[in-house]
């Protein structure tokens, strides 16, 4: 007869305590429907605190699993994978989230949308992030991707509001469709490059996938070519999620558009999911076994390719916008090139583990990075989606001056000045980019940077160097965003001074 | 004392200052004493550690701070650090003492003084990092400093926004390629120092400065030349110098300190630190020798120019800047000594001459030669400090600035190669017109008619202190050689040397005697050869084209950024191509294999197939080429027709009436969704699109052709991928052979709802999300009021507020609605329901499913809203509630999932449910099981129908009325 096993098999089998980070947050998310369904007109307060609580909990418990003595182990029978990369990306996507959330809780009640599914949407896809980061399987990266992206489509298209004139702006809807549709064909791409991979290895597990490709890459046969194609319909799909070039069309249309706290989040969390999944699977699974002469993987030219294309049009197209968000939808652009340097350098026998540990804190650097601008953008946009251009920030020194030095604190960072976070996660990436032999990538990437000092400066030049012909800037945001700014800007500067903290966190992770 | 210590002061003292406390409690002057007896204290802290250094050549000192990165704050004391270390903290005093008194205002004063100390923090670290990493952010400190005190009158000044960004903008480029350089250096370090293991990066100067054959490696031309872009940008060198200028836009006493004594000549320090170890190779020496003297040549020309004082001084500072430069690129450290001086001179005239300036500009309110004039009657003490400044400066004898120019052109006429003629007549010509400049300083600003209108109100005294001082060394210093500057320059330069104050009448003596003279002489034909001089190649003019080109190729390259997403995917799929492509697997697999297949026998089936795979190409031909919606919507339903017939073919009866289903919903929901669209709208997009166009041929053929290139891949990559599949395992056969253990007959029933229940599960769930999400996407403004929004009880037609091209909107959508039709439609729905239950009640024998029976009953419901139009179906249809359905089928499902469990078998376990209540015989006559497929089977049914439920009235929903909608829904917020 055929018999499921039951539940305690199951809970014993697959070693679900490993995965709790994730399952205790997507438990907690259901309950937090029924907690929202029965609050009724107290839901702006309750959901958002709920939410909150609910990202302690997870916190907590990934503390637990991830102990740094811990061992690496596998749950869900090798479909998911905990360890220390795991755990530090887990804690990334947290914050993140805590982040958004605080700055959600203003925005909505700002633009008077005080609906609870805004919240779980976003905790489900903080989740699919986090089985992104764990997964260890194809089919898992998939299903996380979707479970990541989903929420993010729906959030995208979330804000209603009416423009000055009366009209009903539909940028949003605009983002959230264009999101939808074009994302919706990147998965088509990702399905499709995991189905050739499994068609070469006749398996979706990522380690099986490195015990037997060089089998079948020595056999040189129609396998290695689906792998190889495989390979690139991967890297297609997933880049589409980080928003690298030429798959980063959609970004500014829907930065632009989204409710400005799902533009900060998905700008983090989608590019952590997505990059945790390349590592993944092309450090993983697929370094070893592409290695042509001289230790390289065959995919780090392609990488380097990508990551130049988007260093360059990602910090030049910045520039022109006058839009801060726009401007900032351009800049996560052209930072994604820069892990993209750290992926590339990580194709490098013997630097995979240096080049992953600084794409890892890179990423810690750019999420409270950009997080904390995005906040300080929210303070002097208006929900029309007014309000948040360059012109606007001009006087802020005066007007404003905590905030100020706050928002050039972050711009710094972006830039990649000693002191912030941003300089720690661009050295280890540029370091490591240097040790693998990529000199001309990195110098690429040093040459772009000074671009992007460009336009990150003018931020600080309008709000220090000009005066506002006005009246003093009034203050838009309440106390939650201020917590949401002050976390980021401690973020900023505590990883920034005191940079062996960044450094020692990642130190234990190896995934080569 | 610790050298952090030393570090640290000055940064303490600029939070001091920053404290609100500090401005309300403690007065200018209170802040001015304490800030510069903090800097005399420094001063003479590193005067007194002199002996130390006499003894030990080198103090290191190091606090480990973070080992894994090869980073921790150490600090490096020797010679050079230490004359750095004076030159910051001594000069540093005196411009603290000289701020107190250019600044009017206190509270800008006190703004100026925390930068200002911040930044003598950051240059202090810079000198004494005994770390590469640590000096890099010290040196990236002083950047931002400076740009910070550049535009310190930038809500005033555009100039000064503009010449702080300029000056950050060089400063942080050379600065990244100098990290570059920096971590080059340090890997190649470490490879150097243990060849044979991947050691990392090596950071501490003081085990880099021990490397001898650093220059041997492979990476020295790059890393060599990246730290000279980085230390020629930051101290100013042709062709990056045009910041400098730019910068005088700071208050003068910054100009003073970071454009004159210190921060310029960071790049000089980190050239001086690193060239024992690097100028063993011709590329750094031959690079500081050619930059150097190509700077002391363009700054001397563009300072006689200059009809701005500071902007003299700026010009004058980067001639001086380039000798050190091309002093430090002559080999073997002929140069240090040479260097060493020029820095000390330097700091002393220039220093004070920048004070000068700004005391002028203090008194007269102008800083334009032409407008000042005859100044010494009223300020004689100003007259002499500049007098004995810009002679040492000329280098007259026996001036501090006569030993510099002596040994300067001592050590460049012992520098024997060709060119050594060049070079000298390089110094010399650059040496007069510098000559030249400093009688201009004293001829055109203090001589001569006072102009009218110079109105001059006297400064205080205490102003004249520290330029006095400073003039006073300049003066004292040439006899002060053997006690005072030899000791020092003993701790840096390792090679014997003599420093006489006069070494005789010589050939050095002679020329630098002429060059005075030739300045004398250029003195009396000044204004006509200012105005010949023309120089051809501007670095700002490179600059501002640079920028403007930045800006063009940002908005160049935003054109790609169209907003419609049709482009964006041919940009994916172009892009997917070129990586196949470029993979260059492609020929590679295909050569050894298969494309065609061997065996071309066909049977009926086959040609059956064949036909319907033509019709689909016909179908989809259509859908694009036929000229109405509908029929085109049509059209396409016909493709998925064609491809359920080849289903059915195969033999997969229960795909195929999946497929067909699905077809004709999808075909449904497309044309109640174009119903919705204006006819006007819809007959303009057409019109667009097929007609009327500009560049239709164009277009259409483009469009054409990347269809063609895409249709091709995919076929090619299909063909391939389907002659040489690999063998493996099919695991159908083993879902054939165990479909009998859930008690059905039929596997496609038995994998959706036993096999693989789980998954099915969490199908409908998906199911009900993306039901939701088209929810939010289309119907946001009902959804805010909360709920399902009530049929309109009104006739439509009745309504005023509509206009009548709404009207005319919705009659169309309900133009279908005849007497027939609601016949038809009335009819419909209770068949539909039969045959639902029908399927699944019999899904485990025969095809059909729960899901196919959701979507037939999902299929009539949505001819109703087709026919009779939203407002019609919603209220004879009250039954129908979506949401209700879906929380109903998703409870069931859960429970029966859940059920098996209180039955002690695993979740989602089969049961029997007959055979428990013996019943098993009774209802199996009528060819049922009542099982917990059964169950599981009712609620993906009920689930879909409410979800396809959702997205009908989502889409049926009149467009205008939603508008209306919106519109009351804004009041509310």
């Amino acid at each position: 007869m055929f018999e499921s096993p039951t539940i305690a098999e199951f809970v014993t089998q697959s070693n679900l305590a490993s995965t709790l980070p994730g399952t205790l947050l997507v438990a907690w998310t259901l309950l937090l429907v029924l907690v929202d369904l029965f609050a009724g007109d107290e839901r702006e307060h309750w959901t958002p605190l709920g939410a909150c609580l609910g990202l302690g909990v997870s916190f907590v418990a990934n503390l637990f699993v991830y102990a740094p003595a811990a061992d690496q182990q596998t749950a869900l029978y090798g479909m998911f994978i905990a360890d220390a990369f795991t755990g530090f990306l887990n804690i990334v996507i947290l914050v993140a989230t805590l982040l958004a959330v605080l700055m959600s809780r203003d925005y909505l009640m700002r633009a008077g949308i005080h609906r609870g599914e805004y919240y779980i949407l976003t905790l489900l896809s903080s989740a699919g992030a986090m089985f992104m980061v764990a997964a260890n399987d194809l089919i898992v990266v998939f299903v996380a991707l979707e479970l990541l992206s989903i929420p993010l489509y729906i959030l995208a298209a979330f804000r209603s509001i009416k423009n000055d004139g009366g009209e009903l702006a539909l940028k949003s809807e605009e983002s959230g469709m264009k999101y939808f549709i074009l994302g919706a064909f990147s998965s088509a791409f990702l399905v499709f490059g995991a189905a050739l991979v499994y068609g070469a290895s006749g398996t979706t597990n990522i380690p099986q996938i490195l015990e037997v490709a060089p089998a079948v890459v020595d056999a040189a046969s129609s396998a290695t070519f689906y792998l190889v194609v495989g390979t690139a319909l991967l890297i297609v799909g997933l880049g589409f999620k980080v928003a690298v070039v030429p798959f980063h069309m959609w970004t500014p249309d829907v930065y632009e558009g989204a409710p400005t706290p799902v533009t900060a989040l998905m700008s983090v969390t989608a590019k952590i999911g997505g990059f945790a999944a390349l590592l993944r699977i092309l450090v993983t699974a697929l370094s070893v076994l592409l290695l042509v002469d001289g230790g390289v993987a065959a995919w780090q030219t392609t990488i380097s390719i990508i990551a130049a294309l988007t260093l360059v049009l990602g910090n030049f197209v910045a520039i022109s916008q006058r839009n801060l968000k726009r401007m900032l939808a351009y800049s996560s652009i052209a930072h994604a090139g820069y892990i993209m340097v750290a992926l590339a350098a990580a194709g490098t026998a013997g630097s995979a583990d240096s080049a992953t540990q600084g794409a890892l804190v890179y990423i810690l650097a750019y999420m409270f990075t950009n997080l904390g601008a995005f906040a300080v953008v929210m303070t002097i946009e208006r929900v029309d989606g007014g309000g948040g251009n360059i012109d606007d920030i001009t006087g802020l020194a005066r007007s404003r001056p905590l905030l100020a030095m706050a928002m050039t604190i972050f711009m710094l960072s972006l830039t990649g000045i000693p002191l912030t976070a941003g300089f720690v996660g661009k050295f280890m990436v540029f370091a490591a980019a240097v040790q693998a032999g990529l000199v001309g990538l990195a110098v690429i990437g040093v040459l772009t940077s000074v671009v992007s000092a460009f336009y990150y400066m003018r931020v600080v030049v309008n709000m220090y160097l000009r005066d506002s012909s006005g009246e003093l800037l009034p203050a838009l945001e309440t106390v939650y965003v201020r917590w949401a700014i002050n976390i980021a800007l401690a973020g900023t500067l505590i990883f920034g001074i005191f940079y062996p903290l960044a450094s020692n966190l990642v130190s234990m992770v190896s995934i080569a | 004392m610790h050298l952090a210590l030393v570090t640290a002061a000055p940064f303490c003292l600029a939070l001091l200052l920053a404290l609100p406390q500090t401005r309300s409690h403690l007065g200018k002057t209170t802040q001015t004493l304490l800030s510069t007896a903090l800097m005399a204290a420094l001063f003479a802290w590193l005067v007194g550690a002199f002996p130390l250094l006499q003894a030990e050549q080198v103090i290191v000192q190091r606090l480990e701070w973070m080992p894994a990165l090869g980073i921790s704050l150490s600090f490096y004391l020797d010679g050079v650090s230490l004359l750095f270390g004076l030159i910051i903290t001594g000069i540093g005093a005196l411009i603290f003492f000289f701020a107190g008194f250019y600044f009017d205002d206190a509270a800008e004063y006190n703004r100026f003084m925390v930068w200002l100390a911040g930044f003598a923090g950051a240059m202090l670290a810079l000198v004494l990092s005994g770390n590469l990493l640590m000096l890099f952010i010290a040196w990236e400190l002083t950047s931002v400093t400076s740009f910070l005190l550049i535009g310190f009158q930038g809500k005033k000044q555009e100039a000064a926004r503009e010449g702080a960004f300029k000056a950050l903008f060089v400063t942080s480029g050379g600065a990244l390629a100098l990290i570059i350089g920096l971590v080059m250096l340090g890997a190649a370090a470490g490879q150097v120092i243990t060849p044979e293991a991947n050691s990392g990066f090596v950071a501490e100067l003081d085990v880099i400065l021990k490397l001898d054959n650093l220059h041997e490696h492979a990476w020295f031309p790059l890393f060599a030349t990246l730290i000279l872009l980085g230390c020629f940008t930051k101290s100013a060198q042709f062709p990056f110098h045009f910041w400098l200028p730019g910068a005088m836009s700071a208050p003068t006493p910054a100009s003073a300190y970071l454009h004159s004594a210190t921060m310029v000549k960071a790049g000089i320090y980190l050239v001086a630190r690193l060239s024992p170890v690097m100028t063993q190779h011709e590329l750094w020496a031959n690079g500081l020798l050619g930059v150097g003297l190509l700077t002391m040549l363009v700054g001397a020309i563009f300072a006689i120019k200059q009809s701005d004082l500071k902007g003299l001084l700026a010009y004058a500072t980067v001639s001086k800047l380039g000798a050190i430069m091309a002093l430090l690129g002559l080999p073997g450290q002929a140069g240090l000594k040479a260097a060493l001086v020029g820095i000390i001179a330097h700091a002393l005239y220039k220093s004070a001459l920048f004070m000068v300036a700004g005391t002028i500009d203090h008194a007269a309110h102008t800083r334009h030669i032409g407008r000042l004039g005859g100044l010494r009657k009223e300020l004689p003490g100003l007259f002499w400090v500049t007098v004995i400044s810009a002679l040492s400066m000329a280098g007259l004898p026996f001036l501090m600035g006569f030993v510099a120019k002596e040994t300067l052109l001592d050590a460049l006429l012992h520098y024997s190669a060709p060119w050594t003629a060049l070079v000298m007549l390089v110094a010399l010509v650059s040496a007069a017109l510098t000559a030249l400049a400093a009688y201009m300083l004293i001829g055109e600003v203090f001589l001569g008619q006072r102009p009218r209108g110079l109105r001059i109100h006297k400064p205080p005294t205490p102003i004249y202190y520290g330029p006095a001082l400073l003039a006073f060394c300049s003066l004292v210093m040439g006899f002060l050689l053997d006690p005072l500057i030899i000791p020092l320059l003993r701790l840096a330069v390792t090679k014997s040397f003599s420093l006489p104050l006069f070494a005789g009448f010589n050939e050095v003596f002679w020329m630098s005697a002429g060059v005075l003279v030739a300045g004398a002489l250029l003195y009396l034909v000044r204004k006509p050869l200012t105005a010949r001089i023309t120089f051809p190649l501007s670095g700002d003019a490179v600059y501002r084209e640079i920028i403007n080109y930045i800006d063009w190729a940002g908005n160049a390259l935003l054109h790609f950024q169209s907003g419609y997403v049709r482009y964006y995917l041919v940009w994916i799929l172009g892009s997917v191509s070129l990586m196949l492509v470029a993979s260059g697997t492609l020929s590679t697999v295909t050569a050894g294999q298969t494309l065609l297949p061997q065996d071309l026998s066909m049977t009926a089936t086959d040609l059956a197939k064949i036909f319907m795979l033509l019709l689909t190409i016909v179908a989809a031909a259509l859908t694009v080429v036929l000229r109405e919606h509908v029929k085109a919507a049509i059209a396409y339903g016909v493709i998925g027709y064609a491809i359920g017939v080849i289903f059915l073919i195969n033999h997969a009866p229960d795909v195929a009436l999946v497929q067909m289903l699905v077809e004709t919903m999808a075909t449904v929901l497309i044309i109640i969704m174009l119903g919705q669209i204006r006819p006007g709208a819809r007959l303009k997009v057409i019109d667009s699109l097929w007609s009327g166009r500009h560049d239709y041929n164009f277009g259409f053929l483009r469009d054409l052709g990347i269809s063609i290139v895409i249709g091709l891949a995919v076929f090619v990559f299909s063909l391939i991928a389907l002659q040489n599949r690999p063998d493996r395992h099919s695991i159908a056969k083993w879902h054939l052979e165990n479909t009998v253990l859930v008690n059905s007959e039929d596997a496609v029933g038995a994998i959706v709802a036993d096999f693989r229940g789980t998954d099915t599960l969490l199908e409908i769930a998906v199911f009900t999300t993306a039901a939701l999400g088209v929810l939010t996407l289309l119907a946001r403004g009902r959804v805010g009021g909360g709920g399902r929004p009530a049929p309109s009880k009104a006739p439509v037609e009745s309504t005023p507020e509509f206009d009548a091209e709404a009207v005319e909107a919705i009659q169309d959508a309900t133009s279908l609605s005849t007497p027939f039709t609601r016949l038809v439609t009335h009819f419909v729905l209770p068949v539909a329901i039969l045959i639902g239950i029908a399927q699944i009640l019999y899904g485990g024998s025969g095809p059909g499913d729960g899901f196919t029976a959701g979507v037939t009953i999902g299929l009539a419901v949505s001819l109703w809203y087709v026919v009779l139009g939203y407002d019609e179906a919603r209220r004879q249809l009250p039954w129908f509630r979506p949401e209700q359905f879906v929380r109903l089928g998703l409870v069931i499902g859960i429970v029966n999932a859940l059920l098996p469990l209180l039955l002690g078998k695993g979740f989602m376990g089969h049961v029997q449910f007959d055979k428990a209540l013996g019943i098993y015989d009774l209802v199996g006559s009528f060819g049922l099981h009542i099982t917990s497929s059964l169950f599981f089977e009712i609620a993906i049914a009920i689930t879909v129908m409410g979800g396809l439920g959702i997205i009908i009235e989502a889409i049926a929903y009149p467009q205008s009325r939603a508008a209306a909608d919106e519109g009351l829904s804004a009041v509310n917020i």
